[in-house]
């Protein structure tokens, strides 16, 4: 019995994670390209202004391609992209992958023997060569070991201290001419879809890796709460939600009086983890664990300023309350079967906070499990109630995709994007999806043809799907033109959900996918918000610098130490100024001073 | 007269052919898993970049070296090496030996043999599997606190995040896997006392006690001080796979080792000279830790291993 049931929510976790995976591509995916220390990059690796990407501009620029771009004439980017190689080439390439395996997915489907993958061979002549594979918590050891006996694959996704790195020992290729040769607005809405994106991926006027970024916005947190579960504690509508620490707090204390505790999920990726994290609160504050911001033309680490120390006082407060597992910073929620994660789909927690695809996965099985929950987002916390200073990243890139040196063809991997965002255009729409038959419906849904070491997402997808399902919505349509779409990866999906969560409103996968992309004052609508309403500071540095490589995995742990410590109530906040006085010693100074030279000669 | 000698000496090597021909697997084994990556050794004092080789990598001379020194997270991983190795060669002999010495007197057999099959059998399961048992069991709601809260009554333990206990954790896990060897090794020097001593200790008066004070104790003392001799070689072997399965950042601080170190600094965070120069100092200790037991033993016992 007991065993049935967790094989029946695992199975709904992991269409869950597949779905989040693959729709949420970079964005929902947090921890699925780092783990460890090279998480922090994430977090404090995020944006760009909000106001400048521009994603009506873009859909046009994108509508206004040829939809069908073969046909678009000999020459011109597109029927280059869509050229088959004379010769057979061989393309190797390594994969990490989250424990996500789609249940229903034949165990005959792999990578290696998707339909893609064939179709590659038959379309571009192209031999997508697996050279292993590994779970994501496994990759950066992988790659670390197979990099020292000097294998580079050909494409390669890399992290930007791993590119800085690759780059520094010349272990890729020069794209710039191939980049000039190929792209196309297509591809330009995915690595640069502000006109100036790209330059991230150059050193010294030479490209050598297309940016795999996210919308800033998506590295704002938001606070979920289950009014199912609050109207026990006498909270019955939406208004009466805590908008200050304060309120916060003294909700916390009634639930912690009527269950006992703990009351809000918490794990030792205490700040980057996106979902049941610190970093609302830390928001609350004003205060940030990381990222460089400008103080009067100088920049400065926000993880040792002074008014940490504010947050800390109360996150231990709230720690010996008993709000959070005693040793909670011995699970890590990526983990696989994750207690944390388990704990909130088993309804043990009626506030998760979390960024805005939480309710897309764990909320969904939640809801599929407990289907009388009523999760709703609630106002950002802050002291007075109002809206307070949020910090995102001036340009948000996650990942580089570089092609290796001992590859003979630069231009491939604008070919492979260019054919898997085409793939996924062609086979999205609702029509091509009820005409496949069951067998290719299942080998689609379990998004084998997405594990590659590329990505088609588009930072601006979100916002531009978000406004344009909105808009049919409201003139009532239930089928739209191919013409009509926004041609980004994820259109047809969010669409899809749309049109699902409105036939079955009780279900709670559909009600996930439609309340975290789609929803009025769901998931995307509050990101949105957060990032229109508050005033913000941005995280300039988007390098890594030479001491950053061999520094800042050891000054993050230092940092993550002391912090833990200190809620933990195993350090005095006192002890926040020995921390700060060795993060500068050990390495904080020696950062400050490249990246503030950088600074003042960008 | 040197011709003659030569000859005597090839004819010797001749002779003892086929012993030679069987050593040689061990020979090349040996050569090339321990000699030959000895080379590698250069990239402790180079600025190692593995697309650039050994050839083209900048040469650095001590840089590492002055790198890791200044590191505290190396600092704090070399002490607690040290208390955790020590603490391990200590009570991986005296917890065995007290066991041994216990299962000796037992009368009974099939009792002895059974214990004997028990405590032995962590010692095939590996670290992986156990590690996850363990972690079950001390986790904040697990066996040992329930145990606790409801026999004593104490508040649960956060055992798992705790730098107060973690280490003991870690130690008399250890111990706990690793005893069954060692017990076994013992109860075999212990029926290798002849049992005459017994005889003629029981013919003076001397009662079980001092029978095992007297005899069994001192006859087995060189088997203790030669397993002790050699785990002071291990000294800077804190128990790499155990550590990486069972710890988490919080406890960093107390049970991080040179070997969890060098691999998060080498292989997670491709920083293969400074991991390589750590794993050259490890070496270095070894090996006057090897050279200092070899001197001891040899002194005090007259025991020459090599």
């Amino acid at each position: 019995m007991k065993k049935s049931t967790k094989k029946r929510w695992l199975s709904a976790l992991l269409v869950a994670i597949m779905t989040a995976a693959s729709l949420a591509a970079c964005g929902g995916e947090p921890a699925s390209t780092e783990s460890s220390g090279a998480a922090e990059s994430k977090t404090e690796e995020s944006s760009q202004a909000p106001e400048e990407s521009a994603p009506e501009e873009s859909g046009e620029e994108a509508g206004g391609e040829a939809e069908a771009p073969a046909e678009g004439g000999a020459g011109t980017a597109e029927a280059l992209l869509l050229e088959p190689y004379p010769e057979p080439v061989d393309i190797h390439i390594v994969l990490q992958y989250r424990e996500s395996e789609n249940p229903d997915t034949p165990a005959d489907v792999t990578p290696e023997t998707s339909t893609a993958v064939k179709l590659l061979k038959e379309e571009l002549n192209i031999n997508l060569i697996y050279d292993w594979i590994v779970n994501a918590d496994q990759y950066s050891q992988k790659f670390g070991a197979e990099l020292a006996a000097g294998n580079v694959p050909d494409i390669v996704m890399l992290g930007p201290n791993d590119f800085e790195d690759l780059v520094s020992q010349g272990g890729l290729l020069d794209l710039t001419e191939a980049y000039e040769q190929y792209t196309c607005p297509d591809l330009e809405n995915i690595y640069n879809f502000d006109g100036s994106f790209i330059d991230v991926g150059k050193k010294d006027g030479k490209l050598y890796g297309l940016p795999m970024g996210t919308d800033p916005a998506q590295m704002t947190s938001q606070m979920y709460y289950d009014m199912n579960q609050l109207k026990e504690v006498g909270i019955t509508s939406k208004d009466q939600l805590p908008k200050t620490i304060e309120e916060f707090e003294a909700l916390c204390d009634k639930l912690m009086e009527a269950t006992g505790g703990p009351v809000l999920p918490a794990c030792k990726n205490y700040i980057d983890a996106q979902l049941g994290d610190f970093s609302p609160f830390f928001h609350a504050y004003e205060t940030w664990a990381g990222g460089w911001y400008d103080n009067n033309g100088t920049l400065e680490y926000a993880g040792i300023r002074e008014e940490n120390k504010e947050t800390l006082t109360k996150l231990n407060e709230w720690y010996n309350k008993g709000y959070f597992k005693k040793d909670f910073a011995a699970y890590d929620i990526w983990a696989a079967d994750s207690q944390v994660v388990s704990d909130i789909v088993a309804g043990k927690y009626a506030i998760v906070p979390g960024s805005w695809w939480v309710p897309n996965w764990p909320l969904n099985s939640n809801k599929v499990e407990h289907p009388e929950a009523d999760w709703v987002v609630g106002p950002n916390l802050s002291l007075d109630g109002e809206q307070p200073d949020i910090m995102i990243s001036r340009y948000p890139v996650n990942n580089f995709i570089g092609v290796g040196l001992n590859c003979e063809h630069p231009e491939v991997i604008f070919k492979l994007i260019y054919w898997s965002l085409q793939y996924t255009l062609k086979n999205s729409p609702p029509e091509v999806q009820n005409a496949m038959t069951e067998e290719e419906k299942t080998e689609w849904n379990s998004y084998v043809y997405t594990w590659v070491p590329w990505r088609i997402y588009s930072p601006t997808c979100l916002r531009q799907n978000f406004e344009v399902i909105n808009e049919f919505a409201k003139q009532g349509k239930t089928e739209i033109s191919l013409e009509e779409a926004p041609r980004n990866n994820e259109f047809w999906g969010s669409w899809a959900s749309y049109l699902n969560y409105m036939e079955n409103p009780d279900d709670g996968v559909a009600w996930g996918t439609y309340f975290s992309r789609l929803a009025e004052d769901g998931g995307v609508d509050n990101m949105i918000k957060t990032v229109e309403s508050a005033n913000i500071i941005y995280d300039e540095v988007y390098v890594t610098t030479p001491s950053m490589i061999t520094k800042q995995g050891e000054l993050n742990k230092l940092r993550d130490n002391a912090y833990i410590s200190i809620i933990m109530g195993e350090e005095p906040v006192s002890y926040f100024d020995t921390f700060v006085e060795q993060w500068k010693a050990q390495g904080g100074d020696d950062i400050a001073k490249e990246v503030n030279e950088w600074y003042q000669n960008k | 007269m040197a011709d003659v000698k030569k000859e005597k000496k090839k004819k010797g090597l001749y002779k003892t052919r086929e012993l030679h021909v069987m050593l040689l697997p061990a020979v090349i084994f040996t050569a090339v898993f321990a000699y030959l990556p000895m080379f590698g050794l250069i990239m402790a004092f180079q600025d190692f970049k593995p697309l650039l080789g050994f050839t083209k990598s900048k040469f650095v001379g001590f840089d590492q070296f002055a790198y890791i020194f200044t590191m505290p997270s190396f600092r704090q991983a070399f002490v607690n090496t040290f208390i955790i190795a020590f603490f391990k060669i200590i009570l991986s002999i005296l917890v065995p030996l007290i066991l041994s010495l216990m299962l000796n007197e037992v009368v009974k057999s099939w009792f002895k043999r059974s214990v004997q099959t028990i405590v032995f059998i962590p010692y095939f399961f590996s670290w992986a599997i156990l590690a996850g048992m363990l972690l079950e069991i001390f986790a904040y709601d697990g066996i040992i606190n329930n145990v606790l809260q409801s026999l004593f009554n104490i508040e649960p333990i956060a055992f798992l995040v705790s730098n107060k206990y973690f280490r003991t954790i870690i130690i008399a896990s250890d111990v706990w896997k690793g005893m069954g060897y060692n017990t076994v090794l013992l109860l075999a020097a212990i029926t290798n006392v002849d049992a005459a001593l017994y005889e003629a200790a029981r013919v003076d008066g001397a009662s079980r006690w001092q029978q095992v004070l007297h005899v069994t104790l001192p006859s087995i003392l060189p088997m203790v001080a030669v397993l002790t001799v050699l785990g002071l070689g291990g000294i800077l072997n804190a128990g790499f796979e155990q550590i990486l399965v069972m710890y988490n950042p919080t406890v960093e601080k107390t049970v991080d080792i040179l070997d969890t170190l060098v691999y998060r600094l080498g292989i997670a965070g491709h920083q293969y000279s400074a991991a390589a120069a750590m794993g050259l100092f490890k070496s270095v200790v070894s090996l006057i830790f090897v050279g200092l037991s070899y001197w001891i033993l040899y002194k005090k016992s007259d025991y020459r291993v090599f």
